[in-house]
């Protein structure tokens, strides 16, 4: 599902010269969820953006879903993103102003989606995770595993076949985050989702099929 | 401690450059032609030589003469009673309305006849401001406003001589042929003002003494601003025996205090009502329209007719409308740029609290940092004036009226400076002490 | 996705308010100013009717005469020197009420059945060449006037299409002032001023000699130099021996009467304009601290697909919104002036509605102008550096 060949990310400052990813190669087969850990500043979350083509390689291809990613900032390539992927955050990244329904419905308005039809798949996302009887009710409203519920309705209303979780459970308290978890497990066994997830916590990696470590911006393992 | 909030204002405006910039401009800007209009009204409508005691005086510029009539209707019911007509004839008096109107300045027989013991006036003078003469001079031609006046005129206006005296009353009595010269019109004449006095100018066909010259007043009213002035026995022709009520002459009375104007006021209007007029067939009312300084000034402003007090009630509303208008919008935009500025100083807010400040005080410092603002904006604003000023009266854009930058001016400037920054940093400031420690030191995503 | 964007503004209603204040506010002084200005402008762009260059009048008095035969043939011979002269084109005995005097004398009646409101305005046979005048129907007066059995009069077009409205005017006799025959309608004389209405005017006949036309117009050759006046004031001085005379430059007093409606008008304009600028400048930066506020947003917008077009227009479509809003209550309130009629007379309709037109485009140019810069640069945010910035 994605392909990464020869990835390597160099971030330059006027003084400094930061290599972030350092040659890495990695595919994630379709239905496979994938956990990424390393230690702090390792880029973690720069391999996850690349993926995401939300962030440019210095050198290296990306191919995601068979498409090889070309032009990382033209309209084709927001498109795809919009159809093929699905982000959740640590800091969730909910829109205040909005409403719950609102923010899941955010992806589908991008997609050009009737009104009508936004709003039945929003509705089904939410259900699919718990919170239909929170439609209306605004993120200042919410529990942090609540709003994070909410943000993997976002990423799933428009089926995409990739999610890409940057320390889904990061911001969580233990409860919390094993319900976050069991919703991305089941994505993945029912749906067949490809998840590739970044994460401190060693035993949620455990529970997912593979596991790969980064340390200074190569792959250890 | 007053210094060190000092410093701590100017260190927070220098962080944002373009927000401070933003607002200077807008403040300077506003405060600037706040500035200005002040000194235009004050200019105008202040007690300046030769309007020193403008707050007693009373004019009487105009007389209007109408012709009110009554459409009567006379109505007949014819009916049948017992075989014969019955004829119910009604007669009904309609409202008055007005058919004729004249309105115009007085003559001199009518303010000598009737307008010499009005009860409340200490001292009463008859005016022409009317006239004007050419004068060619060296191959250039000067085109003279003459004002005719009686002597008390100089009693009521205090004019500012630079040289030489007014004419007396036996001066008038006897039609001696003095003049009285202002400045402008000295230089344009003799090319001086020094030694002018003695000399002589041709004007009208006569020679005339100039006896004195007077300072310009700083605004240009007609009832005082004239290039020569000259005893009102002089006139030519039949202006003072002429037997009508319309002429170009016109009244001022001085009453004992601001407050007896309103007895004069009454009075005039009072005896218009007694007078019998010359020709009822044309016009069967008299109205006589004595004005205040400042309403007839209002009154050539506002379309109203014949009605300085009136005038001067809207010219009033007018003017404070269009003030409030015009401070509204900057200070609602300073109102929004500070609060936008809000959350990045959250963080510190927070800490201020967390280490004992309580909301009034952080209220105190935002409010006093917007001041210090707002006064920067003033002095910049001052400094803009002062140049705006000195364009207008260089420039001569509006005519003889020379603004003033006076103390009057100054203060009421600073009071405007003081009111704008607090009310454009109250509601800002107000918002942001209320935040809870908290929340405010907590950095917001979203 | 209109609908979202109003969602947005809606839903930040509190922090929006005052943008909308300040717009609606920006709009009602835009609005007031350019009505003003309109008007003027209107009026400004109509004809005057007559001429005004190389024209002089000559302000005489012959109300004392006591012997008023002598006074009048005083008159004409003062009137056939001058006309002598080679740089003296046409000459004219006028009434009390010259151009620009600010003096009016009106009169109005509906004893013909219909109303007739107009001012006076008294002429000899000779003003229709003194100042240049155009006829659209009939004639100026001539010496078959002077003893004409009803007092013959020329009316200005206005009045004619008011009042007569293609009626024939050929041998009919109206009240206007006394029982008067039309003879002639003229095109236009806006005779208060340049910014002034042009009110309804009938001219009526008193021959040069009439002791209460005391005013005499000149018409000049063109190019005639300054030091003329000088003769001309000789002249004047010894065929009629008086001293008291002025002479007006008709021209001057156009254009002083003119700068009493320029001067307050360009300081209004001016005015108006840096509040304007002042609305301008804020807006661009309330702008730009709301986008810094929100880059985390942009990153997200951005991830789930949006373009930086569309991220852009987001955010010029929110303030849009937001003023186009104020704009229509502002256009609320500014319709109801016209429809009230208020100062009817003064400013017309067409006034109040070009004002607000041209007030609210303006204000959304400007707007747009300001949410360019910084809705770009939000457009141009990278997701992958603003989403992890905290």
């Amino acid at each position: 599902m994605i392909q990464l060949e020869n990835i390597t990310k160099v971030y330059q400052t006027k003084v400094i010269e930061t290599t972030a990813l350092d040659n890495i190669n990695i595919e994630v087969p379709e239905g496979e969820f994938l956990s990424i850990m390393g230690p702090s500043g390792c880029g973690k979350s720069t391999l996850l953006n690349i993926m995401g083509m939300i962030d440019e390689p210095t050198t290296g291809q990306v191919t995601v879903a068979g498409k090889l990613v070309g032009n990382y900032h033209s309209k084709a390539t927001a498109r795809f993103r919009n159809e093929q992927l699905g982000f959740i955050f640590q800091s969730f990244h909910l829109i205040n102003e909005l409403s719950v329904i609102d923010n899941v419905e955010l992806p589908l308005i991008y997609r050009k989606v009737s009104g009508k039809q936004r709003r039945q798949m929003a509705e089904a996302a939410l259900t699919q995770v718990g919170l239909s009887n929170r439609m209306k009710h605004f993120p200042s409203q919410l529990s942090g595993g609540q709003k994070q519920r909410v943000a993997i309705a976002r990423a799933i209303v428009g089926q995409p076949r990739i999610i890409l979780a940057d320390e889904p459970t990061g911001n969580l308290d233990s409860a919390m985050g094993n319900e976050i978890m069991d919703i991305l497990m089941r994505l993945n066994q029912e749906q067949g989702t490809t998840i590739v997830m970044v994460t401190h916590d060693e035993t949620m990696a455990r529970k997912t099929h593979r596991l790969v470590r980064l340390f200074d911006g190569q792959q250890v393992s | 401690m007053f210094s060190s909030y000092f410093k701590l204002a100017i260190k927070v405006l220098g962080r944002h450059r373009f927000f401070t910039f933003i607002s200077l401009f807008g403040i300077s800007f506003t405060l600037m032609i706040l500035m200005v209009t002040t000194s235009f009204l004050e200019t105008e409508l202040g007690s300046h030589p030769p309007l020193t005691e403008k707050d007693r005086m009373v004019l009487l510029p105009r007389l209007i003469m109408k012709q009110m009539v009554t459409d009567t209707t006379w109505s007949v019911d014819t009916t049948m009673l017992d075989g014969q007509p019955a004829y119910d004839s009604t007669f009904t008096v309609g409202k008055k309305r007005q058919n004729s109107y004249s309105s115009s300045s007085l003559s001199y027989s009518f303010l000598d006849r009737y307008m010499r013991d009005i009860p409340g006036a200490e001292a009463h003078s008859f005016f022409c401001s009317d006239t004007q003469f050419d004068i060619f001079i060296n191959g250039k031609k000067l085109n003279f406003k003459t004002l005719y006046s009686d002597a008390t005129y100089w009693e009521i206006f205090d004019f500012k001589f630079l040289a030489g005296r007014p004419f007396q009353p036996s001066e008038v009595e006897r039609q001696v042929q003095v003049a009285v010269l202002s400045r402008k019109a000295a230089v344009d004449y003799f090319g001086t003002t020094e030694q002018v006095v003695g000399r002589s100018i041709e004007m009208d066909g006569k020679q005339l003494e100039v006896i004195g010259i007077v300072e310009q007043p700083s605004n240009s009213k007609d009832y005082v601003t004239s290039e020569v002035y000259l005893p009102l026995t002089l006139m030519s022709g039949s202006a003072l025996t002429e037997t009508g009520f319309h002429g170009p002459f016109a009244a001022v009375f001085l009453a004992e205090s601001p407050q007896a104007r309103a007895t004069i006021v009454e009075s005039i209007r009072q005896k218009a009502d007694r007078i019998p007029l010359p020709n009822p067939e044309d016009y069967n009312k008299l109205e006589l329209m004595p004005a205040t300084v400042i309403g007839l000034y209002a009154y050539y402003m506002m379309p109203v007719q014949d009605d300085p007090e009136g005038a001067l009630q809207m010219f009033t509303l007018v003017a404070i409308g269009l003030m409030l208008l015009f401070i509204l919008l900057p200070t609602l935009n300073l109102i929004n740029l500070n609060i936008s500025r809000a959350m990045e100083r959250s963080a510190e807010i927070g800490v201020r609290k967390a280490f004992g400040a309580h909301s009034g005080s952080i209220l105190a410092q935002l409010v006093f940092e917007n001041v210090v603002l707002t006064f920067l904006g003033g002095i910049l604003g001052w400094l803009f004036a002062l140049a705006l000023i000195y364009l207008v009266n260089d420039s001569q854009v509006l005519g003889d009226t020379q603004l003033q930058f006076n103390t009057a001016v100054f203060l009421y400037s600073l009071l405007i400076c003081l009111v704008f920054g607090i009310l454009s940093g109250l509601l800002p400031a107000y918002r942001m002490s209320k935040l809870h420690i908290v929340n405010a030191i907590k950095f917001n995503n979203l | 996705m209109i609908r979202h964007i109003f969602q947005l503004v809606w839903n930040k209603k509190r922090s929006n308010a005052l943008l909308f204040l300040e717009i609606f506010f920006a709009f009602a002084i835009l609005f007031l100013v350019l009505t003003w200005v309109t008007r003027n402008l209107r009026l400004f762009s109509t004809p005057l009717g007559f001429e005004t260059e190389n024209t002089w009048i000559v302000h005489l008095d012959f109300y004392d005469a006591e012997d008023t035969l002598a006074a009048s043939a005083t008159k004409v011979r003062l009137r056939e020197e001058l006309l002598a002269l080679p740089q003296i084109e046409a000459a004219s005995y006028g009434g009390d009420v010259s151009p620009f005097s600010g003096s009016i004398w009106s009169t109005n009646n509906d004893n013909n059945g219909f109303m007739i409101q107009t001012h006076l305005v008294f002429a000899d046979e000779h003003y229709k060449d003194a100042a240049r005048l155009k006829l659209v129907q009939g004639r100026w007066f001539d010496e078959t006037d002077r003893d004409a059995r009803y007092k013959p009069v020329v009316i200005s077009k206005k009045l004619y299409d008011e009042s007569f409205e293609g009626r024939n005017l050929q041998d009919s006799v109206y009240t206007i002032d006394g029982e008067n025959k039309i003879v002639g309608v003229v095109d236009h004389y806006k005779y208060h001023g340049d910014f002034s209405p042009e009110y309804n005017v009938t001219f009526f006949y008193e021959p040069s000699s009439a002791i209460d036309m005391p005013n005499l117009h000149l018409l000049l050759a063109p190019g005639t130099p300054v030091a003329f006046e000088e003769e001309v004031n000789r002249i004047v001085a010894d065929v009629t021996g008086k001293s008291d005379f002025t002479i007006e430059h008709l021209q001057k007093s156009r254009d002083q009467a003119a700068r009493s409606v320029w001067v307050p008008m360009i300081s209004m304009l001016s005015i108006c304009g840096f509040l304007v600028l002042n609305v301008a400048l804020g807006l661009f930066g309330v702008l730009w601290y709301n986008i810094s506020k929100r880059r985390a947003e942009v990153g997200l917008r951005r991830t789930l697909g949006a373009s930086r077009t569309e991220v852009s227009l987001q955010f010029v479509g929110e303030i849009m919104i937001v003023s186009l809003l104020a704009l229509l209550l502002g256009a609320v309130f500014a319709v109801q002036l016209p429809l009230m009629g208020v100062l009817e007379g003064e400013i017309e309709a067409f006034d109040y509605y070009v004002a607000m037109g041209v007030g609210a485009a303006f204000i959304i140019g400007l707007v747009l102008l300001c949410t360019f810069y910084p809705s770009q640069e939000a457009g141009r945010l990278q997701p992958a550096i603003v989403l992890h910035e905290e």
